[in-house]
């Protein structure tokens, strides 16, 4: 049984099966220097749990394939649940799942960033994101320029 | 690959600010986890991030996955899609690419080849790990449409000797070697609408010596496919391209090593003859056929089956589905192929007299048939069942050919109460009569089955009254049954499995052991 500590101080139990998905605590169990709580100062608690959900849901173990065995249409309607966040969470998650280097998640995240991209024009892109577009009038003519092939 | 991603976020300040609405959260993120979301969109999207702000200017250049669909965005635009593309990898910034994925339509001129050439030596040049090129002959529509020989592109002589490519896709282009091939990393090859010749297939089979999935659609050119490498595991045979050819033009398949293989789409006139599968574990059968309308030539394809059946008796594993065949005087008409299913469908399997069933008694343990449960074919399934004395688990998939999940008729929200329960009294006769002592089978069936699996019960269809019987049949006689698990997504109140439920409780058991689940 690993524990987790977020940095808001709530701790997170998990087994050791499920601790292996965040292959930045199984380096350190693998390092010998996983003590009995490990701290996750960059996380806060709401979110680890969201973490740990996923990581709960995905593991990958033989033991579990009878029990709760999730087919792949299964987790795939699980996972289009489970990335209905608001977009302060989401990047919360995909910061946590990058330090604690869980590949799936950080990929799914980031698949869900794209597909808010994808299709939309530069300027509805700055709405949904809130980027602030600090060209000055004469770069952006420039860049507009520059890139014409590209906005045909 | 993976070292860019573990550049950690420096810590935040302990004391955190509360987030504001309206921050811009993305931005914040560092670099390479931009460039890993950039890497998830097609070309045309990642370039418009470039004049997002300063920060997004030239992070699109370095997007690993450099993706570009002419069907996406181009439709009025056509002739701006090949300078779209050389402009964007001449600005593009990384040394190291994970894949070059081009889909577009197709029609031979120099400068468009000329185009082509230069794309393939920059995605070799900068060690792509994955190539996908799927072009489509401009007009050309259903895959039976055939119209004589057309020119595809040529693949440049320099790819035939790639030390980082992992996995090539290729569609509607010409593969022929000059020399050796020398793919040593290659691990999945997928050709398609290609002639190949016998000698080119062991060219690349030479030079692949980690190939292990190898898929040809629609694919023309040879009559014998021999597969000695050990690497093979798995091969994919869709279809062939030309529907000429007379019933006796024989495609045979020899591939001792594979472990996995699958047969299906259109054969036209051509015989598959399987010759050495023996180390065969899991096979998908799903042909389809075309003949002209005569009774004597049903018959011979339903040995093309009984034969390729026989050579697949050890297979521990077994998919198959219901093979049917679309007749010469359909071909004229401009349906399309789903509504000639559907007015011609006409069972092979039908067509097999019990006596060559005596034959095809195999060995294996795990068997999924997609099946629409008719009256005419409840044999079917009874003679499947029948020689498969060892079978452990069966999946009936009653799904429509094409395996995609059967449409309801209409939104059935206010029939909860109304579910039919048709209990079709004939149609277990008929199947109870398959397994009855008489039957010189009837001793072994069924003693090894532990799990049944049913997909795509819906309570309203005709067939339901079948698939009950079934499941009756089988809780009676399988001994050793351990779970029946029926899904029918179409259910939407718990009452209604409830009710159904009950009426499998009703049925008696062999076997003390089993539970049928609804899901």
């Amino acid at each position: 049984m690993i524990t987790l500590r977020s940095s808001d101080g709530e701790t997170f139990d998990l087994d050791e099966v499920v601790a292996v998905e965040l292959q930045t605590i199984k380096n350190m169990m693998e390092d010998g220097c996983a003590e009995s709580v490990i701290p996750v100062p960059n996380v806060e608690g709401k979110i680890l749990a969201k973490v740990i959900e996923y990581c709960k849901k995905h593991v990958k173990s033989t033991v579990k394939a009878e029990e709760h065995a999730l087919s792949d249409a299964d987790l795939k309607a699980w996972d289009s649940d489970f990335i209905k966040l608001d977009q302060a969470t989401l990047f919360d998650l995909i910061m946590a799942a990058n330090y604690l280097d869980i590949k799936s998640l950080l990929d799914l995240l980031c698949q869900t960033v794209a597909n808010m991209i994808k299709g939309k024009s530069p300027e509805e892109i700055r709405q949904i994101f809130n980027i602030k577009n600090d060209f000055t009038p004469e770069e952006e003519q420039e860049i507009r320029r520059e890139n014409q092939w590209a906005f045909q | 690959m993976r070292t860019k991603r573990h550049c950690r976020y420096p810590p935040p300040p302990s004391d955190q600010t509360p987030r504001r609405i309206g921050e811009d959260r993305i931005s914040a993120l560092p670099d390479a986890l931009l460039i890993h979301i950039l890497s998830y969109l097609p070309g045309i999207d990642a370039v418009k991030t470039g004049v997002l702000s300063k920060r997004w200017s030239r992070l699109w250049t370095w997007t690993p996955n450099l993706v570009f669909d002419q069907l996406g965005e181009w439709d009025e635009k056509s002739n701006n899609f090949v300078p779209f593309i050389d402009a964007f990898l001449v600005l593009h910034s990384s040394p190291k690419i994970q894949k070059l994925a081009i889909d577009m339509d197709y029609k031979k001129r120099l400068h468009l080849d000329n185009s082509m050439d230069e794309w393939l030596r920059f995605a070799s040049g900068r060690a792509a790990e994955e190539l996908n090129l799927q072009l489509s002959e401009l007009g050309y529509v259903h895959s039976w449409d055939f119209r004589g020989n057309v020119e595809r592109y040529l693949l440049p002589s320099f790819i035939y000797s790639n030390n980082s490519m992992k996995r090539l896709d290729m569609s509607f282009i010409d593969v022929q070697p000059s020399d050796a091939v020398s793919w040593p990393i290659l691990q999945s090859l997928s050709i398609r609408s290609s002639l190949l010749t016998e000698s080119t297939i062991q060219k690349i089979l030479l030079g692949s010596p980690h190939l292990k999935i190898l898929e040809l659609n629609n694919c023309e050119g040879f009559d014998l496919l021999r597969i000695d490498s050990k690497s093979l595991k798995r091969l994919v045979i869709h279809g062939i391209w030309h529907p000429s050819g007379g019933i006796d033009d024989v495609l045979q398949i020899s591939a001792p090593y594979i472990l996995s293989l699958e047969i299906s789409g259109h054969f036209y006139k051509r015989r598959v003859q399987l010759l050495d599968v023996s180390s065969l574990v899991d096979v998908v059968i799903n042909l389809q056929v075309w003949v002209e309308d005569r009774r004597c030539v049903l018959v011979k394809y339903s040995n093309i089956l009984r034969e390729i059946l026989r050579k697949i008796r050890h297979v521990e594993k077994l998919n198959v589905g219901a093979c049917s065949m679309k007749a010469n005087s359909d071909i004229g008409n401009s349906c399309a192929p789903d509504v000639l299913e559907e007015k011609k469908k006409c069972k092979i399997l039908s067509m097999m007299k019990e006596i060559f069933w005596a034959f095809l008694v195999s060995g294996r343990k795990n068997l999924i048939l997609n099946v629409e449960p008719t009256r005419r074919n409840i044999s079917d399934i009874a003679c499947f069942l029948q020689t498969s004395p060892k079978l452990e688990s069966l999946q009936i998939n009653l799904a429509s050919f094409h395996g995609t999940s059967r449409k309801v008729v209409g939104p059935q929200k206010t029939s909860s109460s109304c579910l039919q329960l048709q209990f079709d009294p004939e149609s277990y006769a008929t199947l109870e009569s398959y397994w009855t002592p008489k039957n010189r089978f009837s001793k072994h069936m069924l003693a090894q089955l532990r799990t049944v699996e049913i997909v795509g019960f819906n309570k309203t269809h005709d067939s339901n009254g079948i698939v009950i019987a079934l499941v009756r049949s089988l809780l009676k006689h399988a001994k050793v049954l351990e779970k029946v698990a029926i899904c029918a997504p179409e259910i939407e109140y718990d009452s209604d499995n409830t009710l159904v439920a009950r009426k499998f409780l009703t049925f008696r058991r062999a076997s003390r052991k089993a539970l049928v689940q609804f899901s």
